[in-house]
């Protein structure tokens, strides 16, 4: 039995070849899932990972998170900064790459993993050049950078230009509980461009289940459970099969209207049988020309 | 005895909604019900109440409340109410002062868009300040209805996502001034069949934040007597507190009665069984 490959996003839990991550939601769709799904990946992978939230208290977005997590990630507030008026520290107002290097503090930056909650919230309060400008630079100083965009909240152009910064696009088609209403399960399309240079484009489900564990595999590779055919006539209280007598005998049947074969002639000829009441005149019918 | 739209909200307690921001929205259909039948329950359940309204007058939610059974103006009274005027006084010329917010009605005025918002936050705060200043014990609602009229009158819609943060910061989070004791019912305005850009940006920035959401639509059939649209509540959970759905759903039909909304599912009207 071969053992399941690993699908494209199970490997992006794992933080191989992940640079820049946008998990693109909407109202129906929520991605902060996803988000935490990677928290409580990537907190065994890298020494240091940092979250700016901007969209909701700390309190709220950690509820749920295991107490192991939220002892391993570095929270910075920019919601209640902001909202509560702090001048002096203010992320969500302020935000730039040199803010987030010095909220970072002193962890070497190649083994930081950045998650932001939401860029649609600092586009509130920020051009969209000066957003772009800071994801990418950003992106490229720390090892993996992830965040939530809100897909509903921006027309078409804003989005075309996130996803021109990003180098790994999760879009959230469907969401629904799971049978036993205890996770949730879904489906993504996903666009990874690799260090190589190469781009990926795949279409995955997911099932998330308690403590936001992940699992994934490729549409195409949903196994088909092939169904045996079964014989329509198995279990009839008659017969709708020949015998091999029956099998001879149809083969042998002389049909009313087919002539058996005969040596081809030159020429084609219509044989006809005619009728009792058929009246045919044999003589020829142009005697009367005077050609 | 709750009533079908409390039993709908499974409201089994006076303070399930403490906390919490509900958005309700109309799309081909008038919702406004839903906010009179919730002005009535605030004050049933003896919660203080801020009332900001942009479409009508104290008199016509008092009237309404007394057919649903409560009594606006005795609670504003006993200075549990407060009401905002902001159908009148939109654009009128008095200023905002602090003791004014003592009294029973608080208008405002502002010269420019962009500080409107500003002054209408200052005067809600206000209000809210001094509603817990007399009573501190006792959970606090904001209503604002509508909030999408704002946008017809020139204001970005930028600048009304922050004021509703601002609400929604203010009575609903640990760090605002209410410490989470209060919770903030908003209503916001999108017809399906005639597309604007900004009603529907407004909408969406809201339910991104909101905890339920009731939507009232319009028969896609058209009007009927006995049927005056769908109801639609959302249970949302933004923060995705566990691996669970973040949304939960259930989909009604309603019809309005003198004092009460009447709730059946989809197709059992007893017009139709």
């Amino acid at each position: 039995i071969c053992p399941r490959a690993m699908s494209l996003l199970e490997s992006l839990l794992t933080g191989e070849d992940v640079r820049a991550v946008s998990v693109q939601d909407s109202t129906h769709l929520n991605g902060r899932l996803l988000l935490k799904c990677f928290l409580t990946h990537w907190v065994e992978r890298y020494p240091s990972i940092h979250v700016f939230l901007y969209d909701m208290e700390e309190h709220r977005w950690t509820n749920g998170l295991a107490q192991g997590i939220r002892e391993r990630m570095v929270l910075h507030c920019g919601y209640s900064q902001h909202w509560c008026g702090e001048k002096d520290s203010d992320l969500l107002k302020d935000f730039s790459v040199q803010k987030c290097v010095e909220a970072v503090g002193h962890a070497p930056l190649q083994e930081v993993a950045i998650i932001i909650d939401s860029v649609s919230t600092l586009l509130l309060h920020h051009t969209l050049s000066h957003v772009i400008r800071s994801l990418k630079l950003l992106g490229s100083k720390v090892a993996s950078l992830l965040y939530l965009v809100h897909s509903d909240l921006h027309d078409s152009h804003v989005m075309a230009e996130l996803n021109h910064v990003t180098f790994t696009r999760i879009l959230l088609k469907s969401q629904e509980p799971t049978d036993n209403c205890t996770g949730q399960r879904g489906s993504c399309s996903l666009v990874h461009c690799k260090k190589s240079g190469r781009v990926v484009k795949k279409d995955e489900v997911y099932e998330v289940s308690e403590g936001y564990q992940l699992s994934g595999r490729e549409v195409d590779m949903i196994p088909i459970v092939a169904t045996r055919r079964q014989d329509p006539a198995a279990n009839l209280t008659f017969s709708v099969s020949l015998t091999s007598k029956e099998k001879s005998d149809r083969a042998k049947t002389v049909l009313p209207y087919v002539r058996p074969q005969q040596p081809a002639s030159s020429g084609g000829q219509i044989h006809y049988q005619p009728d009792q009441s058929d009246d045919i005149d044999h003589s020829d019918p142009d005697d009367d020309l005077d050609i | 005895m709750p009533t079908e739209l409390e039993s709908l909200l499974d409201k089994k307690n006076d303070n399930d909604f403490v906390g919490k921001m509900i958005v309700v929205s109309d799309s081909n259909a008038d919702g406004s019900f839903l906010i009179h039948h919730f002005i009535s329950q605030v004050t049933r359940d003896g919660h203080l109440l801020c009332l900001v309204s942009f479409t009508h007058s104290f008199v016509h939610y008092n009237t309404t409340g007394t057919k649903l059974g409560s009594n606006l103006l005795r609670h504003q009274q006993t200075g549990k109410v407060v009401f905002v005027d902001c159908l009148t006084n939109l654009f009128g010329g008095k200023e905002v002062l602090a003791d004014e917010c003592a009294s029973d009605h608080v208008a405002f005025s502002t010269a420019s868009n962009s500080s409107l918002l500003t002054d209408l936050y200052h005067t809600i705060y206000l209000c809210v300040k001094e509603l817990m200043k007399n009573y501190p014990a006792l959970p606090v609602c904001l209503v604002v209805d509508d909030c999408s009229l704002l946008l017809s009158l020139g204001l970005k819609v930028q600048e009304l996502v922050n004021f509703v943060h601002l609400c929604h910061f203010l009575l609903c989070t640990t760090v605002g001034y209410c410490k989470k004791s209060g919770y903030f019912i908003l209503t916001v305005h999108n017809d399906q069949n005639c597309y604007d850009e900004d009603e529907q940006l407004l909408k969406a920035h809201t339910l991104h934040t909101c905890d339920i959401h009731l939507h009232v639509e319009g028969l896609s059939t058209g009007y009927s007597q006995e049927v005056h649209g769908e109801l639609i509540v959302e249970w949302r959970n933004p923060e995705q507190s566990s691996s669970k759905a973040a949304l939960s759903r259930k989909h009604m039909q309603f019809r309005l009665s003198e004092k009460c909304v009447h709730l059946f599912a989809k197709g059992m009207s007893d017009a139709v069984l």
